[in-house]
């Protein structure tokens, strides 16, 4: 009975567990650093109609712009090198080797060469989730069975064919997957990416807030910017729903082993 | 080395009896010869079965023939058209059946028809017999991982039969199911078989499966893949062939010529 009330209401029994260990955390630590849940829901629905919108809104287009580019360069290249041997042996070593580098300390080589504005900071979220993109792509097309190319191609296919019919819905599950990953990662950089030479954008409000220790309005920013994550880890189910309704299908089927 | 040219898209001459002709047909296959100068002709509506110990080159030499791998060495034509890519009309069936996992049993049926670009009424209305035909048409809506093992098999024949071949392909095809859902989709080929004008060649380890679907049985050898004996099984096809003595006599000299290749 309760199993099946927390299955029907996922999002709402994480939300409300998470708030019991905000307020207990609260109760225990009797600081202003964590304040009480409620008063920082408070003045978060107070922002969120106003101030807070434009800080979003300019987060969300960088996160956005970021993950599509990387999106389109990380499958491009992925599909490339799964599907050619030869050049997955000479590029793919190189890529092993930069895939763990941290991206993020060639930062001010970003600034000088794109800017301090937006163009600097979508670059650095779109070469820091290209990778987690690209490898898992490369991976997955890799990892396709022999017998499915065979059999498209005894049927008459042609590469585009190919492609529409058995390439990219094998690998669309796993580039959500990916996708999940990487909105975490890029969220984060965002964070790190809008601590310079900004006044727009969530990460700026939260810096802002902590540096006036004004600790409910950093907070009101943390579950906006955590809201805005949901948003659109929900948007990425919502595909996987409709356009992937298989893969659930097999998801599904697995038992958990313990 | 002869060279032999023949133009596409001719038609067969009528009278020919050769649909398939294999000359000298050499594979190299991962530094490995998979197949060794091998000459093979196989009749128009012939139903022919390879069998042979794993590394004998019998999934090669159908891959070959379903042309989507390349000789190294020698030719293969069907209806004297060289083959050098899949043909239209030969449908192929393959080990764990190849079913689109992303696609439903109607979506993959029609796979075929699709690839062609025929007219969504047709190929709606195609589907639909060939369903009907192999009792599948109540799991149209489901997905390959929603069906039994013999399910996903007849969808696979559905789809291989959709386009209407003239030559079926068909490489251990029933090789994962249990002998009871085995045998009745032997008695569904067989059945196709008999109402459709096509070859067909169907690889197998499986002695019995051979006996029932061939009406030549081609033993191969491996190191290199090579054909061994050729053996005419003059009761293939006949009615109630299992219950039969001869059917049984049949597979012992089958098992006694596939032991002695084990023993070369």
């Amino acid at each position: 009975m309760i199993k099946r009330l927390i299955d029907k209401n996922r999002t709402i029994y994480a939300t409300l567990m998470i708030l019991v260990g905000w307020l207990l955390l609260h109760y225990s630590l009797n600081s202003a650093v964590v304040p009480h849940p409620l008063a920082a829901i408070n003045v978060f629905l107070s922002l969120i109609t106003g101030s807070l919108w434009p800080h979003l809104g300019a987060s969300f287009a960088r996160i956005f712009i970021s993950v599509v580019i990387a999106v389109l360069v990380g499958t491009t290249i992925g599909l490339w090198l799964g599907l050619h041997e030869r050049y997955d042996r000479l590029f793919g070593p190189i890529i092993y080797l930069l895939f763990p580098l941290p991206k993020i300390a060639f930062l001010p080589i970003f600034m000088i060469l794109f800017g301090l504005g937006n163009r600097s900071k979508i670059i650095l979220i779109t070469v820091i989730i290209v990778f987690q993109l690209l490898v898992s792509i490369r991976d997955s097309v890799k990892g396709l069975n022999q017998m499915l190319f065979y059999s498209i191609q005894s049927l008459g296919a042609t590469k585009w064919q190919s492609y529409r019919h058995l390439i990219l819905p094998a690998i669309l599950p796993k580039l959500l997957t990916a996708l999940r990953i990487s909105v975490g990662t890029s969220i984060s950089v965002l964070f790190f990416a809008e601590n310079y030479a900004t006044t727009y954008g969530i990460g700026y409000f939260i810096m802002d807030a902590w540096i006036r220790i004004d600790y409910l309005d950093m907070y009101a920013g943390i579950i906006a910017i955590s809201l805005l994550g949901l948003l659109i880890f929900k948007g990425i189910d919502l595909i996987e729903r409709i356009l992937c309704h298989w893969a659930l299908l097999e998801k599904g089927n697995q038992e958990s082993y313990f | 080395m002869r060279r032999l040219s023949f133009g596409f898209g001719q038609t067969a001459k009528k009278g020919s009896v050769n649909m398939i002709k294999i000359e000298q047909l050499t594979i190299h296959y991962h530094q490995t010869c998979a197949l060794k100068e091998l000459s093979l002709a196989i009749n128009e509506h012939e139903s022919v079965a390879v069998i042979g110990p794993s590394g004998c080159g019998k999934s090669t030499l159908l891959l070959a023939i379903a042309g989507l791998i390349k000789p190294s060495q020698g030719h293969i034509s069907i209806n004297q058209a060289q083959v050098c890519k899949p043909r239209a009309s030969t449908g192929v069936i393959l080990q764990e059946y190849g079913l689109m996992p992303w696609k439903t049993v109607q979506q993959n049926v029609a796979l075929g028809l699709q690839i062609r670009h025929c007219p969504k009424q047709q190929i709606k209305q195609q589907v639909q017999a060939i369903l009907e035909q192999l009792h599948i048409a109540e799991y149209a809506d489901r997905y390959p991982i929603q069906l039994s093992g013999g399910q996903q098999q007849r969808v696979a024949i559905a789809r291989a039969l959709a386009i209407e071949p003239d030559l079926l392909l068909m490489d251990e095809p029933f090789s994962a199911l249990d002998t009871i859902v085995r045998e009745e989709l032997q008695q569904v080929v067989l059945g196709l078989y008999r109402v459709r004008r096509m070859a067909m060649l169907i690889v197998t380890h499986n002695i019995e499966e051979a006996v029932f679907l061939g009406k030549r049985i081609i033993i191969m050898q491996p190191n290199p893949g090579r054909i061994k004996t050729v053996i005419d099984n003059p009761y293939f096809g006949s009615e109630d062939l299992r219950s039969q003595l001869a059917y049984h006599e049949m597979c012992m000299k089958l098992r006694s010529e596939l032991e002695r290749v084990e023993h070369d």
